[in-house]
Parts: C-alpha cells; structure tokens; sequence
C-alpha cells in the first residue's frame, strides 16, 4: 500500500516537473515567434536626414554654378564684329551657348557649342543693324546641364 | 630750405639705420610686374545654373541655401532686375498672391515661387491670371545690387499642396536671371 503510495507521488511528481517543462518551453517559444515578428516589422529608415539632403542640393548648386565672362562692348562693320569677345573659362564644367537680342528683342545671333577653355572672337550677325550704338542683350548658360540662363548687357556700335 | 635739410638728414639717417639693420646675408627677391592690356569693358560674373528642390514627405520643402551670385568684374557694379520662370510643356504652374495652396487638390503641380534676399522675398508672379506656366518677378535698381568683387545669395520660398505619389521633374521649369549694370 505504502509502495503504491510512494509510486503516485513519483508519477504526481514527474507529471508536474513536464508540465513545468513545458510551460517554460512555450514561454520561450513564444518570445522566439514575438522577436521573428518584431524583426520582420521593423525596418531601418532609409529615408535621408534633413541636413544631407541639404547637402546635397547645395552641392549640385555648387557643382552647377557658370562663370559668364565676355565683353560688354563690341564694335561691328556691318553685321561682321571686329571687336567681340567671349570667353567659357576652364574653370565651367560644360559647354556653353549664347543668344544676342536687338533693342526690340529679336535674336541676331545664336552660337554653337563653346568648349570650357575657348573663347569666341568674332562673329557675324544673322540681321544687320543701322549704323550707331545699340543697347542689346547677351543670354548665355550651359548648352545642356541645368535650366537657368542669365542675360547681360551688351553695348554694340555698328560702324 | 632749412626744413628741407632737415628732412633730407632725417631720411638718410633712416637709410643707414636701415642699411646697418639688414644683415648681409639677407636673400633679395626681384619684383616682376607684367603689365598686359587692361580691358575695362570685361564682364565675370559667376552664376548658378540650377535651383534643385525637394519636397519632403513630411510636407517641408529643401531648398539650396548656397544659391550664390558672385560679380568678379573689376569695374562693373550690376543688380538683378528681373527673373522669368517658364515651364514649358512640363505641367508645372505658378500661382498668384490670391491663390491658396491649402485648398488645391492633391497632386497639383502648382506652385506659389517666391525668391530674393532673405527675409525680403518676392512672389514670381504669373504673366496672366491666377495661374501660369509662366511668370515673372520684376526688382529695383537697389533691391539686388551687387557691387565690383561682391556676392549675394539669393533665397527662395515654395508654397505647394500635397503629393500622393514620389515624382522627379528634371526641368519643372526653366529660370532666366537678367543682370542689368549700376
């Protein structure tokens, strides 16, 4: 009887240690299953932080800026300059193109590309102008990168 | 003519006190001046080709704040007076003063552009109506002076409603700056 007695309170005891067992194996488990969740929610931000955008942008500003050199009188015979000069400096990065407008706007000469490190010393108007001095304006900026031009005056004296 | 004596002695005696100050071994260095023809008439000035914006997620804007114009010329003083905006065919819009961007619709490529020296901004405004493609901004002769060997950076401000979907518009618009000379 005490025999059968002591084998119940083995069995009662093993009983308990597996449910013990595993309970503490469930709980594990299920921290497991939570943390895989949590990974597989959570990401890192790729998003770029304000001031490296900010960098950014005023580094293609930077990279972008053109210096415009030329001089702001010419003298021409007729529609051909004898003295004109434009210069795109080594320092640009890129070609560039240049308009001149007459005093009511129509264009009287587009070039063609000017590498960085060449100048222009010469050129022939597409429509003569009168005799006298003429107040035009020169528009100039790089012949493909970025999107904003700027344009000068320009004092041409046709003999 | 005794004053002239006195200053002739005085700079001798400057002289020798010089010439005995200077050790003998002193390394001499010529000053070379090459003089070539001076060009008056020469125009450098340095400009920016492009204005890159972001609009953020967030709803703020970045916008470059190194946007710098920069008169090398020797002798010429200029001032901005007067900036086009155009956009072509791109879609993209100026609005008038009028205009409330809060209450267009989302994804409307319209913007309120304002630009100048900071804290004295200009509205770009349209050529006709309360929205354009394009528009202008028209400064006095004093607004954006740049004198001989001076920089000015400009500001910009853009108002705009809110976008659903992530879009890169290489040439929204195009800008031409006109420069006229003091």
């Amino acid at each position: 009887m005490n025999q059968a007695k002591k084998h119940n309170s083995l069995y009662l005891g093993i009983c308990i240690l597996m449910v013990v067992f595993l309970a503490v194996m469930g709980h594990s488990c299920g921290q497991e299953l939570a943390v895989s969740e949590y990974e597989s929610n959570v990401n890192q931000i790729t998003e770029i932080d304000a001031s490296k955008r900010q960098e950014e942008l005023n580094a293609i500003v930077e990279e972008g800026k053109m210096n415009v050199n030329y001089s702001s009188n010419a003298v021409f015979s007729g529609a051909v300059s004898e003295t004109f000069n434009i210069k795109n400096i080594k320092n640009n990065h890129h070609p560039i193109v240049f308009t001149l407008y007459d005093e009511g706007g129509d264009c009287i000469y587009t070039s063609k590309k000017i590498e960085p490190g060449y100048e222009m010393n010469q050129i022939e108007l597409s429509k003569e102008l009168s005799k006298g001095t003429h107040e035009c304006k020169l528009k100039v900026g790089y012949a493909q990168e970025g999107n904003v031009t700027s344009a000068f005056p320009i004092t041409i004296e046709v003999k | 003519m005794k004053k002239m004596k006195v200053l002739l002695a005085a700079l001798l005696s400057v002289t020798v006190v010089l010439g005995t100050a200077i050790p003998t071994n002193a390394a001499s260095a010529d000053v070379n001046i090459e003089v070539q023809e001076t060009t008056m008439d020469n125009v450098s000035v340095t400009v920016p080709t492009s204005i890159p914006i972001v609009f953020n997620a967030d709803g703020t804007n970045t916008l470059p704040t190194n946007w710098t114009i920069e008169n090398l010329s020797a002798i010429a003083g200029i001032h901005l007076s007067q900036i086009d905006m155009n956009a072509g065919n791109s879609g993209w819009k100026l609005l008038a003063a009028s205009q409330d961007v809060k209450t267009i619709s989302k994804d409307t490529k319209s913007i309120k552009f304002s630009v100048g020296k900071a804290g004295d901004l200009k509205l770009i405004a349209p050529t006709s109506g309360t929205e354009n493609a394009s528009g202008t901004v028209v400064f006095g002769n004093a607004e954006i002076s740049i004198p001989s060997g001076e920089t000015q950076v400009l500001s910009f401000d853009v108002q705009r409603g809110a976008f659903t979907k992530s879009e890169a518009s290489a040439k929204a618009f195009d800008m031409v700056l006109t420069f006229k000379f003091n």
